[in-house]
């Protein structure tokens, strides 16, 4: 995921968008990377959006404070729910 | 912290320094807790991501100081607790050292990419402590069953 982003953002893209749906476990790591992104998207005058955050990441954002931090939209419905 | 109590079960799992065997020591800690204790579904996935983050940390040691020797996971469970060891030989650091995140809101927040680990392991469990030494480092959380689960 680092050398993705990084890639598009060394390709002069700003406006990044990150699905997350499915992924129900992100560490610390992933996270930094996630940061580093939007320190360079923003850096270059864009943004990057997080969307489709499983409840159990959106919980691990909340407890490092990082919901004021990225732009989100678009959490996941439960498993079965609407399907 | 104090002795593991006479009533814990003890299982240990050594790993390789390797990051692909992150996922065998998430699996091994949920297995244990779940055979004794009576900790909440979420507890136990917030003592997953705790064990995987200071594994994660070992690894790194290992790897930083060119130590090719396991990691050593130990779990003591019982009805009330699940306590795990997280012991490397990676050379070491200093807790005390860990710099406080900037506010949410302030731009410097964007900076820190890496020392999100000890952060998350100090909120997912209820006890956390820390001994590193130039030997290495023993990582101690414990994970608390909640008053009317045992």
């Amino acid at each position: 995921m680092r050398a993705e982003l990084r890639a598009l953002t060394d390709a002069g893209h700003r406006e990044l968008e990150v699905d997350l749906a499915g992924v129900d476990l992100l560490d610390s790591t992933a996270i930094g990377v996630l940061l580093g992104a939007l320190r360079r998207a923003r850096l270059a005058g864009g943004d990057l959006r997080i969307t489709a955050l499983e409840p159990s990441v959106a919980a691990l954002f909340g407890l490092l404070g990082l919901h004021p931090v990225f732009a989100t939209a678009g959490s996941a419905a439960p498993c079965g729910a609407g399907s | 912290m104090n002795g593991t109590p006479p009533s814990s079960r003890v299982v240990v799992l050594e790993i390789p320094p390797r990051h692909d065997y992150l996922a065998v020591a998430r699996r091994f800690v949920a297995a244990a807790a779940n055979i004794e204790a009576r900790l909440e579904a979420e507890q136990v996935s917030n003592l997953q991501v705790a064990v995987s983050e200071a594994c994660t940390n070992a690894i790194n040691a290992h790897e930083a100081a060119g130590v090719s020797d396991a990691i050593a996971i130990r779990c003591a469970v019982d009805a009330a607790r699940v306590e795990v060891v997280i012991s490397d030989h990676g050379g070491g650091f200093d807790p005390a050292a860990v710099v406080p995140l900037p506010e949410p809101s302030d731009p410097r927040r964007l900076d820190f990419e890496s020392g999100l680990g000890i952060r998350l392991m100090r909120a997912l469990t209820d006890r956390l402590e820390i001994n590193s030494s130039s030997w290495g480092t023993v990582v101690h959380v414990v994970m608390l069953a909640r008053a009317g689960s045992c």
